[in-house]
C-alpha cells in the first residue's frame, strides 16, 4: 500500500530532516506516527501523501513508484488519501457542505449523489445542523470534524491525520481515534501523526516512531505492542491490527459528545470516487 | 453566491474568483476594447460598401471633352473609335443645348450659348469589370482629334482604393492590438488569481485535483466577464451607431457609421461576433495561462 525505501529529505542546502527512512503500511493497518515536535512527521507525512518529493530514496504508493508517474497519476493518487491537516485547512468561502463536497466534485462525482451523502456524512459527524455555516462560524471541534468529514468522504485506501489530538482534550481525542478506528474497519488504512507517545501507546495500533529524522522503536510505550512496521520486514505484523476493541474502553464508549448515528460511517461516493 | 447551488456543475467556482477585485475592473477595460474593435468593424465594413458604390458608379462613367472646334465627320470618327473599344458599353454625344444647360450653373442662362466657344461632350459608360487600356485609348483619340479630353475617374479611384486598403490595414491592425491588449489583461489578471488563491490551490492539488479542473474556474470567470464586457461594449457601439447615424444625417456628415441602418444584419452580426470573442478570447486565455502556470507548481 505504502512503502518507502532509504527515503532522505533535505530543503536546499540544510541538514537532512529525515534520513533512511524505510517503512511499509499494509492495507487496512492502523498506524501511529509519533515524535516530538520538529521531529519530522508532518514532513514524511507530505511525502506520503505527495506534497513533498524526498531528496533521495524510494517511495511507493498502492503499487506506483511515484518518482516514475507523471502529473495526472500523482493527482489520481491522491485521490486516493484523505488527509486532515494540522490546521485543517478548510475553505473559508464554502459552508460546510461544499468544504465537504470538495473531493467529490474533484473526482467527478453526480450532484445528486454528493447532495445525498455529504448531509448523511455530516449527519454522522453530529454536524446536520451546520451544513450551511461557514468555517469561521464553527468551534474548533467543529472545524476539525468537517476536516474530518472532508477526509473520509470519498472513502480514501488511506487515511492520514496530522496531529488530530494536538490541541483537544483527552476525551475528545479519544473520541476522534474511535472514528478513525470505524474508518478504518471498513477497510481504509489509517496513519496518525502525533507528538504525544503516551497517547498513542494507549491503543494497541503500531507504532512508527520518528527520532532526529530516523525511524526507531518507540522508547516510551510500555505495554503497547513495539513491532513497527519497520523497513517492511514484519509483515506478519497486522496482527496487532484485528484487536483495536481491546483498547482502552473505560471512557470511550461514555463520550457525551458521540456523534450519533449508524456505527458505520455510510459509504459515500466510493464507487465514482475512483473516476480518473 | 446566492443560487450557487442552482449552477451546472460547470460553471461552479470553488475558488471565490467572484469575489477578486480584478472581476470589477476587467469587463469595463474589455468593454472599452470591444466598443473600439465593433466601431472599427463598422468604418471596415462601410468602407467597403463605399468602395463597391463606387465601383459601380464612378468607374463606369467618363467624360470626353472635344474642342468646339471639331468637325462633325471627326466626331464621328472619335464616337466610332470608343464604340469599337472592347469594355465601352455606350458613348452618347452631348447636343450643344445639354452641354449648355450642365454648364448653365456657371456661366447663366443670359449667356447664349451660340456665341461661346463650347466643347463638344460625349457621355461614355464602360463596364467596370473590364480593364480599358486607358494610355492606348488617349492616343487613339488624340490621332483623331488633338486636343480630345478623356477625364478618366479609374485613375483617381485607384488612389482613394489604394488609401481604402491603407485604413482597413490600420483598422485590423488595430483590433489585432485591441485582442492582443484583452489577452495580455486577462493573462496578468489570471496570473493574480493564481497568486491570491495558492493556498486553496495548493488544497485542490492535494485533494487530487487535475490541472483542468482549477483552469476550468478560471475559464468559467474569465468567460463571465469577457462576456459581461462583451455586451457592454457592444451595446455602447449599437448606441453610437443609433445617435450618430441621425446625427450625421441631419448634418450631411460622412460619418462612416451613419450609413447603416441598425436593421443592417451585418452590424448585428458584427455586434455579436465581436462580443462572443470578446468572451472566447478571455476564457482561451486564462485557460491556456492557468494550465502553464499550474505545469510549474509541484
Ligand atoms: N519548508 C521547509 N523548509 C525548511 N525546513 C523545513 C520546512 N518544513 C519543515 N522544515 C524543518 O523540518 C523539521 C521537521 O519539521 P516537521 O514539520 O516535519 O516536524 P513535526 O514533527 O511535524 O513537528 P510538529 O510536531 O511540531 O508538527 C523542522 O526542523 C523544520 O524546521
Ligand atoms: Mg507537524
Amino acid at each position: 500500500m505504502v512503502r518507502l525505501e532509504n527515503v532522505g529529505k533535505r530543503y536546499g542546502t540544510d541538514a537532512e530532516i529525515l534520513h533512511d527512512i524505510s517503512l511499509t503500511l499494509d492495507p487496512g493497518g492502523f498506524y501511529f506516527l509519533t515524535g516530538v515536535s520538529g521531529a519530522g512527521k508532518t514532513t514524511l507525512l507530505k511525502i506520503i501523501y505527495l506534497a513533498e518529493t524526498p531528496s533521495r530514496g524510494l517511495v511507493s504508493l498502492f503499487d506506483t513508484d511515484v518518482s516514475a508517474a507523471d502529473r495526472a497519476t500523482h493527482n489520481a493518487l491522491r485521490r486516493r488519501i484523505g488527509i486532515v491537516f494540522q490546521d485543517f485547512r478548510l475553505v473559508e468561502h464554502l459552508t460546510v457542505r461544499d468544504n465537504v463536497a470538495l473531493p467529490l466534485r474533484i473526482a467527478g462525482a453526480a450532484e445528486r449523489e454528493i447532495r445525498e451523502n455529504v448531509p448523511e456524512l455530516l449527519g454522522w459527524m453530529g454536524l446536520e445542523d451546520k451544513l450551511n455555516y461557514h468555517p469561521a462560524q464553527l468551534s474548533g471541534g467543529e472545524q476539525q470534524r468537517v476536516a474530518i468529514a472532508r477526509a473520509i468522504v470519498r472513502r480514501p485506501d488511506l487515511l492520514i491525520a496530522d496531529e488530530p489530538t494536538g490541541n483537544i482534550d483527552d476525551e475528545i481525542a479519544m473520541l476522534l481515534v474511535r472514528i478513525f478506528e470505524r474508518i478504518n474497519r471498513l477497510g481504509t488504512t489509517v496513519l496518525i501523526a502525533t507528538h504525544d507517545v503516551a497517547f498513542a501507546s494507549r491503543f494497541s495500533h503500531r507504532h512508527l516512531h520518528l527520532d532526529r529524522g530516523g525511524l526507531s522503536a518507540p522508547k516510551t510505550a510500555p505495554g503497547a505492542p513495539a513491532a513497527a512496521a519497520l523497513g517492511g520486514s514484519s509483515p506478519s505484523s497486522g496482527a496487532a491490527n484485528l484487536d483495536q476493541d481491546s483498547a482502552p474502553r473505560d471512557r470511550a464508549e461514555a463520550e457525551p459528545e458521540a456523534p450519533a448515528g449508524p456505527a458505520d460511517p455510510p459509504a459515500p461516493g466510493d464507487a465514482s470516487a475512483e473516476a480518473q | 453566491m446566492i443560487g450557487a447551488a442552482l449552477l451546472p456543475r460547470q460553471f461552479r467556482l470553488d475558488l471565490p474568483l467572484r469575489r477578486d477585485a480584478s472581476g470589477r475592473f476587467l469587463p469595463w477595460i474589455i468593454a472599452l476594447m470591444v466598443y473600439l474593435a465593433a466601431v472599427g468593424g463598422i468604418a471596415l465594413i462601410w468602407l467597403g460598401d463605399t468602395l463597391n458604390q463606387w465601383d459601380e458608379s464612378l468607374t463606369s462613367k467618363l467624360t470626353l471633352q472635344i474642342p468646339a472646334d471639331t468637325s462633325a465627320a471627326r466626331i464621328d470618327m472619335v464616337l466610332g473609335a470608343l464604340r469599337q473599344t472592347k469594355g465601352v458599353v455606350w458613348a452618347y454625344l452631348l447636343a450643344p443645348e445639354e452641354t449648355a444647360k450642365l454648364l448653365e450653373p456657371w456661366l447663366g442662362s443670359s449667356v447664349s450659348i451660340a456665341t461661346l466657344p463650347l466643347p463638344r461632350l460625349v457621355d461614355v459608360r464602360v463596364d467596370p469589370h473590364v480593364a480599358i487600356d486607358y494610355a492606348t485609348l488617349r492616343q487613339q483619340l488624340d490621332t483623331i482629334v488633338q486636343g480630345a479630353q478623356l477625364d478618366n475617374n479609374g485613375t483617381w479611384l485607384a488612389g482613394v482604393r489604394e488609401f481604402a486598403l491603407r485604413v482597413e490595414g490600420v483598422i485590423t491592425a488595430g483590433v489585432l492590438a485591441v485582442t492582443a491588449l484583452i489577452v495580455t489583461i486577462v493573462v496578468f489578471t489570471a496570473r493574480i488569481g493564481l497568486a491570491i488563491h495558492r493556498t486553496i490551490i495548493e488544497l485542490l492539488h492535494l485533494l487530487g485535483a487535475q490541472d483542468s479542473y482549477i483552469a476550468r474556474q478560471f475559464q468559467v470567470h474569465a468567460l463571465g466577464l469577457g462576456l459581461r464586457g462583451g455586451v457592454i461594449g457592444g451595446t455602447a457601439a449599437f448606441a453610437t451607431v443609433v445617435v450618430l447615424g441621425p446625427a450625421a444625417h441631419m448634418f450631411a456628415l460622412p460619418v462612416p457609421i451613419a450609413a447603416y441602418g441598425i436593421f443592417d444584419w451585418r452590424l448585428w452580426l458584427l455586434l455579436i461576433v465581436t462580443g462572443l470573442a470578446a468572451g472566447g478570447v478571455a476564457m482561451l486565455t486564462a485557460r491556456i495561462t492557468v494550465l502553464r502556470q499550474l505545469a510549474r507548481m509541484p
